[in-house]
């Protein structure tokens, strides 16, 4: 019985420190704009004449105006979450776990290896069918507007994404949802590919 | 009256026939094409009307480009999309205690009683009715309040009273979505400095670019809101279903569906629902407060004023009736900031707005609602406020969207119990991959791509921290504008430093901005 409201209490208190984070990182963003980013990346200041030789605002005037404001939020935050009144609701705290940062990093590998697909199996499939002599194509640019190579990496590497992102939700794979990683991307191919004009799905825009 | 009866001409005839006056018949047929696929939508746990627009709106405008002859299509179907869903997302909640949308999870405190109790079509025949009069109700305050808030504030407000008006509507957003108004705030000012990379105000080159030339044309817009406000949300489902897997129950049966709905107990539904439909309307009027606050509100008001309150949560039409003609009433009742003043209150108007940003020539706010009088000028051609004209005609498509909900809406509801079969773990992988298709094709390649994973992050971050999304999305629409009106009228004032309080309207908002400022501060304590 008492451990559990320990464990709540240590837990959330610890958790508190994520709104002190979130109001000392946005501090630290705010100096970082202030004195590197904007003076290096904005082409103009706070103000600047015009051609009429009036003061107008500068390309710098919003941005600064914004992280300016942005200070006093983050103070408050910080001052709030050090005076919390114990017992009461304040400020909702969150939290990223490190398992949070490995499903995103297993997200990110997954949508990752299905680009690469999408890159590979159009090229990969010119080569096969130049060696066993069905076509005399010299690359995937020439083949890319020409069914099926054109859509042939989208629809491998469609699947791939939707069936590991079932695979992730569900723990397991089933052959239905293979075949329903395939008729999506059909699906998709058929209406961006079939239907519309002058689309092109990945990744021939960026040849 | 009369230029006014002709503007409501030209903007209804202008969604039937094109310029030159042919009968075109696109923009209704995707009004029809957008209330089907939300009523489908709307009937599918896990997915909602804002969901199936935002990956509605980068289709569409592959499919119709981005001229002006697009806006009528594109925004018919979307409009049709966020209506249909209302409706929609009621039928699983009544017959299997599963809301197809968030909104819907009220109506089955006494819809799945009812259908219990065998009178399962009863219910969806009062939902579906409640539902569509409450939609009704509120669009015809939207027709009547948006020209006259525009009119007033256009004649009222100067650049810094409408500065400071964005300034209040974002405080008051923040102060009013989530439990950490602060977090929000700072949430809002963050998507508001997100939406500069790339912009330029005074002709010095692109600001905020890391020097990447792929930047210098600014974010893709449409790419950017899909992955802070769909992918991300689909990556927290995902994890969550990950984390606990739940064995999803596919093999569920409806129950006996009873006898219709008769006129006679629709008649008597009248009072309560346009009730709950002013309720719904009010709180959709108000930037940030969604549907759940309205239908609770509303529910809570139905219980108290009941001859019979113990019958709530026990399977009673009254139950039904004030959850749904509330919650449906918020749909039209949101676009009335937007039309109004350019201001997007929730996740569909900013869908709305997101259109209209992509789309054309036109844009929300008080300017479209100038009534500029119509004159014919010999071999020049007419002079009118064209805006004016497509405003009416956005009104016009929400009506014969409503006249579809009316109709196929009615028939259509008695099938959707069905798609509640859909497995979650299955829908969510499928929209993952239609958003990232979508992000690719419509934003040129994989700079639209990487934008959409980059705003996903930051969307999986923002919620993680337990920082509202919404202030962020509309502070990310908004800086344009608000960066406009705040630097002309500081230009105005003559380069003064405090030319934000030179009305008494503007320091009366800010005032309130400051208040609600001091609020959040005594609340996050």
């Amino acid at each position: 019985m008492s451990d559990a409201p320990e464990e709540i209490t240590s837990s959330s208190h610890q958790n508190g420190r994520w709104n002190l984070w979130v109001g000392f990182g946005t501090l630290a963003f705010a100096a970082l704009c202030l004195l590197v980013w904007f003076p290096r990346d904005i082409g103009s200041g706070f103000m600047q004449q015009n051609l009429t030789g009036r003061t107008v605002p500068g390309d710098s005037f919003f941005p600064i105006l914004l992280v300016a404001l942005m200070v006093p939020l983050a103070a408050l935050l910080i001052l709030s979450q050090l005076r919390a009144k114990r017992g009461t609701g304040g400020e909702l705290v969150g939290h990223i776990s490190l398992e949070n940062l490995a499903f995103l990093g297993r997200c990110l590998i997954l949508t990752g290896a299905s680009l690469l697909v999408m890159n590979i199996v159009g090229p990969s499939l010119i080569w096969l069918t130049n060696m066993t002599g069905l076509t005399t194509l010299s690359g995937y640019r020439a083949a890319s507007a020409s069914f099926p190579f054109d859509v042939s990496g989208y629809f491998f590497g469609a699947t791939l994404l939707t069936c590991g992102l079932i695979r992730i939700t569900r723990h397991r794979l089933r052959p239905s949802d293979l075949l329903i990683g395939a008729a999506t991307a059909a699906v998709l191919i058929l209406i961006f590919d079939g239907l519309l004009n002058n689309i092109q799905l990945p990744p021939n825009a960026d040849l | 009256m009369d230029l006014l009866l002709q503007y409501i001409g030209l903007g209804v005839s202008s969604v039937f026939y094109g310029a030159q006056g042919v009968l075109q018949l696109m923009p209704v047929l995707m009004v029809l094409i957008g209330v089907l696929v939300g009523i489908l939508i709307g009937a599918v746990p896990g997915m909602s009307g804002p969901f199936a627009m935002a990956i509605a709106l980068p289709i569409l405008v592959s499919i119709f480009g981005y001229g002006n002859d697009a806006l009528y299509p594109v925004l018919g179907c979307l409009l049709g999309i966020m209506k249909g869903a209302t409706v929609g997302g009621a039928v699983p909640a009544i017959l299997f205690k599963t809301p197809g949308t968030p909104d819907a999870f009220l109506t089955t405190l006494d819809g799945y009683p009812m259908a219990r109790k065998g009178q399962g079509r009863k219910a969806i025949q009062t939902a579906h009715f409640a539902s569509v009069m409450g939609d009704n109700f509120s669009d015809i305050v939207l027709f009547i309040a948006a020209p006259t808030i525009a009119v007033a504030v256009e004649r009222i407000l100067g650049l810094p009273e409408k500065s400071a008006l964005i300034i209040l509507s974002l405080c008051f957003m923040a102060a009013v979505v989530g439990k950490a108004p602060l977090k929000g705030l700072l949430g809002g000012l963050l998507g508001m400095f997100v939406s500069l990379i790339g912009s330029t105000m005074s002709g010095n080159g692109p600001r905020l670019t890391f020097g990447l030339p792929e930047l210098g044309n600014g974010l893709p817009l449409t790419s950017a809101v899909l992955g802070v406000l769909v992918i991300s949300e689909v990556l927290m489902s995902i994890e969550e279903m990950h984390a606990a897997p739940s064995s999803e129950d596919t093999t569920r049966e409806a129950p006996e569906m009873g006898p219709p709905l008769s006129w006679a107990e629709r008649a008597r539904m009248l009072p309560g629902i346009l009730r709950a439909a002013a309720i719904g309307t009010a709180i959709g009027a108000l930037p940030g407060i969604g549907t759940t606050t309205a239908a609770t509100l509303s529910y809570d008001t139905a219980k108290r004023r009941s001859a019979t309150p113990e019958a709530f949560g026990r399977g009673t039409p009254e139950g039904v009736v004030a959850t749904e003609a509330a919650n449906s009433a918020v749909s039209g009742a949101n676009l009335i900031p937007v039309m109004s003043l350019g201001i997007p209150g929730n996740f569909a108007a900013v869908f709305i707005i997101l259109a209209v940003e992509t789309i054309g020539d036109f844009s929300f706010g008080p300017q479209v609602f100038q009534f500029t009088p119509i004159k014919e000028i010999e071999g020049f051609g007419t002079i009118l406020n064209a805006n004016l004209v497509l405003a009416f005609g956005i009104f016009t498509m929400m009506v014969v969207a409503n006249f579809f909900n009316w109709t196929l809406g009615g028939l259509l509801m008695g099938f959707l119990g069905h798609l509640v079969r859909i497995p979650k773990a299955v829908i969510l992988p499928v929209i993952m991959t239609v958003s990232l298709t979508a992000a690719y094709v419509q934003d040129g390649g994989y700079l639209g791509l990487l934008t959409a994973g980059v705003f996903a992050m930051i969307g999986y971050g923002l919620r993680r921290l337990e920082i509202s999304i919404l202030p962020f999305v509309i502070g990310f629409l908004l800086a344009p504008t608000l960066e406009g009106l705040v630097r002309g009228a500081f230009t105005a004032s003559g380069g003064d430093a405090f030319f934000l309080l030179k009305s008494p309207i503007a320091i009366a908002m800010l005032l309130m901005s400051l208040l609600l400022l001091a609020r959040m501060f005594r609340q996050s304590r």
